[in-house]
């Protein structure tokens, strides 16, 4: 992992890799890109109601039109066919949406993993390892039964009822980032250092799941039987609950936040250096570092309250790219977010289809994948725990 | 040798049981197996009890046994009168202390529901303990036959389990071999659950002639999608819920007319309380689901002949 090594002569091999990593997009960007609409196609045509190839293609038509137009009010196809018409709901409101969320949920879980790992200049920092994801769900446990009481407990299905919810595990999700900032990069005389210790960052994250932990079953004592069975969603994570409503509140946060956290690439390039390189180069360090703080938190909450916990996607996809393409911001930042989205949307394929008819939650399948990258990467760095 | 004396200590630990059980019958001890094949013994019929489970409960005012009880479990709120029971313990936690302190002569305990660990403390409390994993349908009426031994009331028992018997009776020559219908049977809707086969609510659902559409998954409450209940295409939906507000997730539905249930407005809404537990009060939800699923057939039947 070269980005995170102080070696003088490493800075020297950085700054030659960044100067080359300026150049274009790359054959990875194009990749992805490329890929995402075919992994769409199998977001589509994969489900319990079997569709085959051909009538999927048949379909495809009238389903951009559908999609595309209809919210501009322009073309309107109808589908004849009474058997492909109800394939056409299914694909429309049920598998349509559910991708989309998916993509929208990992890209932006994994954009926001790499540019924690360049604020806290530490390939371990991911949201669901540091607690800022369960942070984010006991925010949004707290407006679940403040919903409840308000709204309804179905009321968590209306713009207001949902914005709540976002808010509420913004509330979590930021607080959780800034203590676990705030601990990991002071240092014992209280001057806050030049980089973050992993054993406290790793130590503070567990404190924070166990006290979100704790605060989700305090709730539970309190909050009526319905409204804890609600609360459940949140600590297991699933994209089945996925409508138009959730895809359009989760595209209008999380899409901003993904070119918000690229506009930032030069500056993380610059914090890979150190904090005082990183001024020296003109990089408001203070600002930079509170915006990225709140950006990410946005991301990752709407995320929560959208589509519950789903762990290790901001561990597992910018590492990965990181071994191809290096360091550089530039492109780790759009290629995480890309490879992202693509992971999800393939990792809930895999939960519709591996117990079907039944539905597994999303976020086992992430953690099978991630926790032993996370194991790996522990074992490969021992110095992680000599900090 | 070895072989005599293995001989010689199997005969003594048969003279001795035999001569307990001979003590027993001198002094009419009680002795019932428990559902985890226990040997419950009592001197005296028990008047103390301690309660954990609220299909207990019902089932002991059922029989006549609700002034004995004591101490009772969270939810314990059939019938009225249950509500006002000292609480000793919810889900899986346990005031023991209390439980010791109320000196219950038997505690009545819902195994899976408390877990195996409870049962064994409470008996290491010196504490007698009957630990109840009903099924079926019909061990429901051995639950019944079990705690009417225990409290000493065979005659109100006698009755209890009979009634019970011939309702069972009854609701099984009306309706189990009817036509049978395809039941989508669901406990919640984000996420959305279900229940599978063994679930006594798929035994009801067979007792009423129909047939769960997801009986034959392996969890017992697995999740499943939207999409999913479409492929299965049930001709029943049922939803349960505990209050009036869950009946509106109903509308819900109403957007897949692709769902043969859906499409001839059959998704009902039924109160879960009555079905799940296994109390002799199931078979009013029996009942109840009963006729939504004979509602469902003459819909049926009414289409075929507009049809024609």
């Amino acid at each position: 992992m070269v980005p995170f090594l102080n070696n003088l002569s490493l800075k020297k091999r950085l700054l030659q890799r960044y100067a080359n990593a300026n150049q274009g997009f790359g054959w990875l960007g194009w990749l992805l890109v490329l890929l995402t609409p075919f992994v769409f196609l199998l977001g589509l045509g994969i489900g319990p109601v079997a569709i085959d190839a051909q009538q999927l293609l048949y379909l495809l038509p009238s389903l951009l039109n559908d999609a595309l137009l209809s919210p501009l009010g322009l073309g309107n196809a109808a589908v004849h066919d009474p058997a492909l018409s109800s394939l056409h709901i299914i694909i429309m409101d049920i598998r349509l949406p559910r991708t989309l969320l998916a993509w929208l949920v990992g890209a932006g879980l994994a954009i926001s993993g790499a540019a924690m790992q360049g604020l806290f200049r530490n390939p371990l920092a991911d949201p669901s390892i540091i607690g800022v994801t369960s942070g984010a769900s006991l925010g949004a446990s707290i407006a679940v039964v403040v919903i409840a009481n308000r709204i309804g407990v179905g009321g968590a299905e209306q713009w207001g009822g949902l914005s709540i919810l976002v808010m509420g595990a913004f509330i979590g999700g930021l607080l959780a980032v800034l203590i676990v900032y705030r601990l990991s990069t002071a240092s014992s005389d209280g001057v806050t250092s030049n980089s973050t210790s992993v054993a406290t960052m790793l130590l503070v994250g567990i404190a924070i799941t166990a006290l979100a932990g704790a605060g989700n079953s305090l709730l539970a004592y309190i909050a009526d039987n319905n409204t804890m069975r609600s609360m459940s969603l949140w600590n297991m994570g699933g994209l089945d609950a996925a409508n138009v409503l959730r895809v359009k509140l989760a595209g209008s946060i999380i899409i901003p936040a993904i070119f918000l956290l690229m506009c930032f690439s030069r500056q993380l390039d610059a914090m890979l250096l150190g904090e005082s390189e990183a001024k020296h180069l003109g990089v408001d360090v203070q600002r930079v570092k509170w915006a990225l703080i709140v950006i990410v938190a946005i991301a990752v909450a709407s995320s929560v309250a959208l589509a519950g916990v789903i762990g290790f996607v901001g561990l597992v996809v910018p590492h990965m790219l990181r071994m191809v393409i290096g360091p550089s911001h530039r492109r780790l930042l759009p290629y995480s977010a890309l490879a992202g989205g693509l992971m999800l949307v393939m990792a809930d394929i895999v939960a519709r289809v591996i117990v079907s008819p039944a539905e597994m939650p999303v976020g086992v399948i992430t953690a099978i994948l991630g926790a032993p990258l996370f194991i790996f990467l522990l074992r490969q760095r021992r110095d992680y725990g000599m900090y | 040798m070895r072989f005599t004396i293995l001989l010689s200590r199997r005969f003594s630990v048969f003279v001795f049981l035999s001569s307990i059980v001979i003590a027993n019958d001198a002094l009419s001890e009680i002795s019932v197996v428990d559902d985890t094949g226990v040997f419950v013994v009592l001197s005296q019929p028990a008047k103390r009890l301690v309660v954990l489970g609220p299909n207990l409960i019902e089932s002991l005012y059922e029989i006549g046994a609700g002034d004995y009880i004591l101490g009772a479990s969270e939810y314990s709120d059939y019938p009225e009168a249950a509500k006002k029971i000292p609480r000793v313990g919810s889900h899986n936690t346990i005031n023991f202390e209390m439980i010791v302190s109320l000196a219950p002569d038997l505690v009545f305990i819902w195994h899976s529901g408390f877990g195996a660990e409870n049962v064994a403390k409470l008996r290491s409390l010196g504490i007698a303990v009957y630990a109840s994993e009903p099924q079926t349908l019909d061990d429901i009426e051995f639950l019944l036959n079990d705690l009417g031994q225990l409290t000493g009331l065979s005659e109100s028992t006698a009755i209890a389990a009979a009634q019970y018997r011939s309702e069972l009776n009854r609701l099984q020559n009306v309706y189990s071999q009817k036509k049978t219908v395809s039941v989508f049977y669901q406990v919640w809707h984000e996420p959305m659950q279900t229940l599978n086969g063994e679930h006594v609510v798929n035994a009801v659902i067979e007792l009423c002639g129909g047939q769960n559409v997801f009986a034959s998954l392996s969890e017992i409450a697995p999740r499943v999608s939207i999409e999913s209940v479409i492929a299965m295409n049930p001709d029943v939906i049922i939803s349960s819920g505990s209050d009036s507000r869950d009946a509106r997730e109903l509308d819900f539905w109403q957007r897949w007319s692709m769902i043969n249930a859906v499409h001839n407005e059959q998704v009902y809404f039924i109160k879960a309380d009555s079905l799940v537990r296994h109390a002799p009060r199931i078979l009013q939800g029996a009942q109840q689901l009963c006729e939504l699923l004979e509602r469902s057939r003459s819909a049926q039947k009414n289409k075929v002949q507009t049809n024609e």
